[in-house]
């Protein structure tokens, strides 16, 4: 027994493998097929004696405090010998190298001889990578031939004459303690020092994977004969050549300017290694630079010449190097893919049989190996690509490989052609990307916008168009006004040719304006009426407009001649209006420039009318719909609401407040059915955390997408979300809004789709050359909708509008690839173009106009997230973020000033000089240094501005936009002051005013905030109207005709089907409404939202009113009748458990008593519906709450909505106490339809049942829910009529376990864990940061107690006959099914 | 087997881009940049012309001399 340290090369295996013990891929393997007869005895002796002499073999390895150890101990072990198909040999191979060792226990190698035939035989060896490589296989294998032959022609075997492992150990060393140690380290540490991450074909990193994925292709002897010509001619090896052909690959296939690949070295010649099995191969590193164009001779060349002049070096381990460059624990891979090049056949004898070699394994590969072995059958070569299957498929390296042969061929029968020229498509493929993809011309009729418009008109003119703040519009009378504009402009000269620009508000008349200034032939201009003065004036003097469409208060100094809208002539002169042509141009829309001037892309008619025959064969609805138009005028997206327009649908302008808050467009949306929507994908977001798809809700038929990339997230909430038609639209401003388009169900992952009609789509590499499907590269575009070019930009335009061998092409800068199903992908930025929520924005245009500034020497622009940060180096004086943000205010559009600003001494960059982007740091520092706050409310509002606005604090005198606010962080902001303080503010009020000091002033002029009923005697609210008294009898008998109130809401809707079903009485419901139709039509949804029958509604009268108004809003004459009805079933109030009780007042408090005074009058019963909250104390309770219980105020739970409701009660009781007929019911939690299950998804305890599914968690603190479906409640109720005298508790005997609730989600799939309350508290919070529709659950886990474990007393209605189902079982699985259905509750095992 | 001693030489001077009088001279064919891939490129040339001979054979003593001898020895 012998003990040895590692050879250094043992070493570096040890370590891999002990990064995951339990990986089999350090097991490399080949077999020896045998041609011939073989005597399996003698083989099996033959090896036994190989193994033997090769001591190497019988190690195994213990861990010590000096660091790992081999222990060279012979142990018995056998060959495995079978006689099987050569199938099953391969399989048990395949098994077989997948086996795990131990290091320290077990064999590291295995033996098996397989007889397939008579005369084949497969010899397989499996070792373990720390014992051999692949020139110690070779060792041993002519060892074996040697010792089988002896043995075959009965001679003895000759004695070994290997060298002993001991000796290659110490000559290890004495390397590594010698001089060239160093002297070798260096050499490799300067070779990589300035070299860039290596490229591989993958694009990205992933850990190590235990197995490997391998695609072959074999190349012919014509093939490698010409790579052996090559070699010649290059005057190196032909292994050279190969590698070289393997760095071309990479290089077309990446587009990077370095490659870099791995080499094996042998390190066998020179050293005592040379004659024993052992492990001391290493791997050093090849870079070939292909910046200058090169050939495949060059780049030869550029091999062969890298290789001799480091050859010396080659003993310096990779392991070593990773550590010297501390790349170690880092994602930067030190090497490229491996390049393996031992095609070498053993050529080996056993006795007279001929034999080959097959390799099975070669070991684990980090990204990709090109292995290439001798086919050794005089035939060629075979390459087996090795991938690691974490960031490769087998299609992908089967493509690969084949791919990598046809290029081969191609390379070595033009060596001498720039490696950049040759073509990379397989036969195949050249179709599908010129003709199969791209197969979008369409016949569509050409013709002007102008053109749309007129048919349009002509084909529905008394249609509405458009729907604005300042107006209604149909067709006929929009394009009146149109053409009466026009013909003004026209008279004062614009004409074809022309451009006029557009600064107005955001009215009808802006849209009105657009058309009028297409009507004259000239194209437009739209200018933002927020851009700054400067910019403004930079638009005129760059496009010359004729004439400026403004407003007197927008037009005050601008240097081009205006036409004021609010002070036209009326009796201004009108011209004639021009013929137009389609390849006039339509509009002038101006994006952001790399050098510091924004440029104006020129669109044509043609382009944009071939986008409307687009969207409307794919898109656009056929039946007249409503369409929602949110992007301002000055952004070309604004064109998909204007195609509505022209196709016939009704265009809704959304002003300014509610298009940039979600919440309010939500309900915009709902309120007048928008069913076409067009957003930027973090808008989208904004929207479906508002609550875009509850259910309930109006959602729109159409969704489009635009102007950013779309995360998985949003991609797959929207596509499996039904009755929303979701598409992605991609374009930039140059090529006519839109180039291509998907629809989001035709892809489980974000796509841009396939070109539009009449345009095509081609992915190029830097030369302008085709790149097969699934490579990586710069998108351009061609077609119809590409543009003219930019306004006044000759050098620019011919930058990028380029006339290749595909058409006049637009290079996006985008980089895409193609999906195998002809889909585009998108990848990012060719350049440093950003895209922030939406907006596109050169660097270059905002670097350069913080240059104009003294106090900035440098300027660098980065993105971080959602946010810009500016970098700057001083100039003259110290950057002051205050001044740099006016500065830039002044000339940019808030879109484009950065919030952040962070000074350093110099701007970091790469060897080439560049500018280091990577190396920027991030901002630490807080934007301000203002004012502190002084009281609580100021501190809590100051947290709520830094935490809005991403920044750490916030000064009580910074302004909100300064910061980097913008509309949807105003929106977010305004949701955290009213969860926080119970305060409403609007847009307006933060724009007025945008600091904490101001903003703290306009909220305490404001409701009491904190207790819900702060400042208020909720005893002395107990004051009935002395006027309210009895005066008539109290009716009798089964009630002919009831006046309902709340008939609308979620128990309203069960209340009006049980009157209409259970009695024959006339139902007066009480209903805010514009009149009775209206009332009506809300009465049916009402009933339709849940699920409930419309019949009967002809003893329905519908009537427009309002609790909240004296007389309940009604006409004297209205109110009068009303008093004749038998039974007033008051069920309605403003339910609202965040509101304070003083906005919940008039409403549910006054309501209540204008309801008792009607009653009062006409003698009417009053069944007044409160809840059983009322009489839950917070300060105890007695084991149960009786019904004729009644708490003392301050003994109410803090709710503003439960407040009410008990003052409402006392004034019930009160009119009891004069003699009125009351009765009062107080339900506990109304859950859906005991049978339908459809319910009310608002309610407190189901989205917090929504959240413990979000979250996958749920408190352990158990509890339990009182539920009680509608149906039966609205049953109990009205089989109560109109008794009178007592209180109801229509509450269940068995309340349900929340437990009950949860084990029942679990059984359908849900994973729900079980964590603490203050950690399900925390995760909730965390949650609700990000995710809306958490932040009600958030609230309502924070504001209402879970329901306190009371026994309500139920006497009256169980002496009424009243019984409430237990909800587990049929009917929790009903409300569970209901949930699931609509989308309200996430799929077991996905997040929503 | 169909090797000549002079084929030999010719052989070894195409793979170093030498003249064959420099490689009959020459002390070390590794010192004139013969690596192990060339070494093997050779082998294969030799095998496949007849010779039986391995890497590790021609390794040790890399002059004209001593690889002839070691051909020659069949």
């Amino acid at each position: 027994m012998t003990e040895l340290a590692l050879t250094a090369a043992q070493h570096g295996i040890w370590t891999g493998q002990q990064l995951d013990p339990r990986s089999p891929a350090y097991n490399t393997a080949e077999y020896i097929e045998i041609h011939g007869p073989v005597d399996v005895d003698l083989l099996m002796a033959a090896i036994q004696r190989a193994v033997a002499d090769a001591e190497a073999l019988s190690a195994r390895f213990i861990d010590t405090d000096d660091g790992p150890r081999q222990i060279l101990e012979p142990r018995p072990w056998s060959v495995h010998v079978a006689d099987v198909t050569e199938q099953a040999a391969l399989d048990w191979m395949a098994s077989d190298v997948a086996k795990l060792v131990d290091l320290a226990d077990d064999p590291l190698f295995a033996h098996a001889v397989f007889r397939v035939a008579e005369d084949r035989f497969l010899w397989y060896h499996r070792v373990h990578h720390i014992l051999l490589d692949g020139y110690g296989l070779a060792l041993v294998a002519r060892r074996v031939a040697e010792v089988y032959t002896a043995l075959a022609e009965g001679r003895q075997p000759a004695e070994h004459e290997f060298g002993t492992l001991a000796s290659v150990v110490d000559e290890d060393v004495t390397y590594r303690e010698g001089p060239l140690h160093q002297r070798d380290g260096d050499f490799w540490v300067d070779y990589q020092q300035t070299r860039p991450a290596p490229a591989t074909l993958a694009g990205r990193t992933a850990p190590l994977a235990r197995n490997v994925v391998r695609a072959v292709a074999d190349i012919d002897r014509p093939t490698s004969d010409l790579l052996r010509d090559v070699a010649k001619s290059a005057r190196a090896n032909w292994t050279e050549v190969l590698c070289a052909a393997i760095a071309t690959y990479l290089r077309r296939m990446t587009g990077a300017a370095e490659i870099s690949l791995a080499l094996p070295v042998m390190l066998r010649t020179g050293s005592v290694a040379l004659r024993v099995p052992c492990m001391v191969l290493n791997v050093v590193q090849v870079w070939t630079d292909f910046t200058e164009n090169p050939s495949l001779v060059a780049v030869t060349t550029q091999v062969a010449t890298h290789l001799r002049r480091s050859r010396r070096h080659h003993r310096y381990r990779y392991e070593q190097l990773r550590r010297d460059l501390r790349l170690v624990g880092s994602q930067r891979k030190l090497f490229g893919p491996s390049a393996n090049i031992m095609p070498f056949d053993y050529g080996l004898r056993f006795a007279s049989n001929p034999s080959v070699v097959r390799n099975v394994s070669a070991g684990l590969v980090e990204d990709l190996a090109f292995n290439v072995y001798d086919r050794a059958d005089g035939q060629g070569l075979r390459i087996a690509l090795d991938g690691n299957p974490n960031l490769y498929s087998p299609a992908n390296l089967a493509a690969h490989v084949r791919r990598f042969g046809v290029v081969l061929r191609r390379l070595l029968e033009l060596p001498e052609k720039p490696v950049g020229e040759v073509d990379l498509l397989l036969d195949d493929e050249r179709d599908l990307l010129l003709h199969k993809w791209n197969d979008t011309e369409r016949a569509w009729p050409a013709g002007t916008v102008v053109d749309l418009l007129d048919a349009r008109v002509a084909t529905t003119p008394d249609a509405t168009a458009l729907v604005a703040c300042d107006g209604t519009f149909s067709y006929r009378e929009l394009d009146d006004r149109v053409r009466r504009l026009a013909g003004v402009l026209a008279a004062r000269g614009a004409g074809p040719g022309d451009v006029v620009m557009l600064l107005l508000p955001r009215t009808a008349d802006a849209i009105i304006a657009l058309f009028a200034v297409l009507r004259t032939g000239a194209a437009y201009l739209p200018a933002d009426p927020d851009y700054p003065a400067r910019r403004i004036e930079y638009l005129i003097s760059d496009a010359h407009p004729r004439l400026v469409v403004t407003t007197t208060a927008l037009g005050g100094d601008l240097t081009a001649p205006t036409v004021l809208l609010d002070d036209l002539d009326e009796k201004a002169t009108v011209a004639e209006l021009p013929v137009i042509d389609p390849d006039q141009p339509l509009c002038l829309i101006y994006t952001s420039g790399s050098t510091g001037q924004p440029k104006g892309a020129v669109i044509t008619h043609r382009a944009m009318v071939n986008l409307f025959h687009h969207h409307r064969t794919e898109m656009i609805a056929s039946e007249r719909t409503k369409a929602a138009l949110t992007a301002s005028l000055s952004f070309d997206t604004s064109w998909e609401g204007l195609l509505w327009l022209l196709a016939g649908h009704e265009l809704h302008f959304v002003d300014d407040d509610v298009r940039r808050d979600p919440a309010d467009l939500l309900d915009y949306v709902h309120e007048h059915r928008i069913d076409f929507l067009d957003v930027t994908p973090t808008y989208a977001t904004e929207l479906l955390a508002a609550g875009l798809l509850e259910p309930g809700r109006h959602r729109p038929a159409v969704l489009a997408l635009g102007g950013e990339a779309a995360g998985p997230g949003l991609w797959t909430a929207l596509r499996t979300a039904p009755d929303i038609d979701s598409f992605n639209l991609y374009g930039p401003t140059e090529c006519t809004v839109d180039t291509t388009w998907a629809r989001l169900a035709d892809s489980p992952t974000p796509v841009i789709g396939r070109p539009i009609g009449n345009a095509r789509c081609y992915v190029l590499d830097e030369g302008q050359r085709l790149l097969p499907p699934g490579a990586a590269g710069e998108l351009c575009l061609a077609g119809v909708p590409v543009s003219a070019g930019y306004h006044n930009r000759p050098e620019l335009t011919a930058e990028r509008f380029a006339h290749t061998e595909f058409g006049r092409l637009y290079r996006t800068g985008d980089l895409a690839r193609w999906r195998a199903d002809g889909q585009l992908e998108y990848l990012g930025r060719v350049d440093e173009q950003l895209k922030v929520r939406g907006f596109r924005i050169e660097p270059g245009e905002i670097e350069a106009a913080l240059l104009t500034h003294p106090a900035v020497g440098q300027a660098a622009v980065l993105a971080q997230a959602d946010r810009l940060v500016a970098y700057v180096v001083p100039g003259k004086d110290e950057p002051d973020p205050a001044a740099l943000r006016r500065h830039l205010a002044e000339r940019l559009p808030d879109y484009m000033v950065p919030p952040v600003y962070v000074t350093l001494d110099r701007l970091p960059t790469t060897t080439s000089g560049k500018l280091d982007r990577a190396a920027l740091p991030a901002p630490t520092i807080a934007a301000t240094a203002g004012r502190t706050p002084s009281t609580e409310r100021e501190r809590s509002l100051c947290a709520l501005f830094a935490d809005t606005l991403g920044l750490p604090e916030v000064g009580v005198d910074d302004d909100f936009f300064a910061l980097g606010g913008h509309s949807l962080l105003v929106a977010r902001l305004l949701r955290g002051i009213r969860d926080q303080f119970g305060t409403r503010l609007g847009i307006r009020d933060v724009f007025d005013a945008p600091t904490v000091a101001h903003l703290v002033q306009r909220m305490d002029t404001d409701t009491p905030v904190r207790h819900p009923w702060e400042g208020i005697d909720l005893a002395a609210e107990v004051r009935l109207d002395p006027e309210i008294v009895p005066t008539g009898a109290p009716r009798t008998g089964p009630p002919r005709s009831v006046l309902l109130t709340g008939a609308t809401g979620f128990l309203g809707a069960f209340l009006l089907r049980e009157l209409l079903d259970r009695t024959d009485a006339r139902v007066h419901c009480l209903v805010r409404a514009d009149d009775t139709a209206a009332a009506e039509e809300r009465l049916r949804a009402s009933l339709r939202r849940y699920g409930l029958s419309e019949k009967d509604l002809d003893r329905v009268v519908p009537v427009p009113g309002d609790l909240a108004e004296p007389g309940l809003g009604l006409s004297a004459e209205d109110f009068r009748r009303l008093t004749e009805v038998d039974v007033v079933l008051h069920n309605g109030a403003w339910v609202n458990h965040l509101e304070p009780y003083a906005r919940l007042r008039a409403a549910n408090v006054t309501g209540t008593e204008e309801v008792l005074r009607l009653a009062a009058i006409g003698g009417a019963v009053v069944h007044f519906v409160s809840t059983c909250d009322t009489v839950v104390a917070v300060d105890g309770n007695p084991p149960v709450l009786d019904e004729s219980r009644r708490v003392a105020p301050e003994s109410l739970l803090a709710n503003g909505y439960i407040a009410s409701k008990w003052v409402s009660e006392g004034l019930v009781l009160a009119a009891a106490e004069r003699g009125l007929p009351v009765a009062v019911h107080r339900p506990s939690r109304v859950g859906g339809h005991s049978v339908t299950g459809v319910g009310n998804p608002d309610d407190a305890f189901w989205s917090l049942v929504r959240a413990m599914l979000v979250l996958g968690a749920a408190p352990d603190t158990g509890g339990h829910v009182d539920l009680v479906p509608a149906d039966r409640v609205a049953a109990a109720i009205v089989h109560l009529l109109p008794g009178h005298g007592l209180t109801y508790h229509l509450t269940t005997p068995k309340p349900l376990a929340v437990s009950t609730v949860l084990n029942r989600l679990r059984d359908r799939g849900h994973t729900i864990a079980e964590v603490s309350a203050t950690e399900w508290a925390r995760r909730l919070d965390a949650a609700a940061e990000h995710d809306d529709s958490l932040a009600l659950a958030a609230t309502h886990v924070h504001t209402r107690p879970a329901d306190a474990a009371v026994a309500f007393g139920r006497h009256n209605v169980e002496a009424a006959g009243i019984e409430f189902p237990p909800i587990e079982g049929a009917v929790l699985d009903a409300y569970l099914d209901h949930f699931g259905h609509t989308g309200f509750f996430p799929p077991p095992g996905g997040r929503p | 087997m169909r090797l000549t001693r002079d084929a030999v030489c010719a052989d070894i001077a195409e793979q170093l881009y030498m003249e064959p009088e420099e490689v009959a001279a020459s002390e070390s064919f590794f010192d004139e940049g013969l690596d192990s891939v060339g070494l093997l490129t050779l082998v294969e040339r030799w095998r496949e012309l007849g010779a039986e001979v391995a890497f590790v054979d021609l390794a040790e003593r890399p002059t004209l001399d001593a690889w002839w001898q070691v051909l020659a020895r069949d």
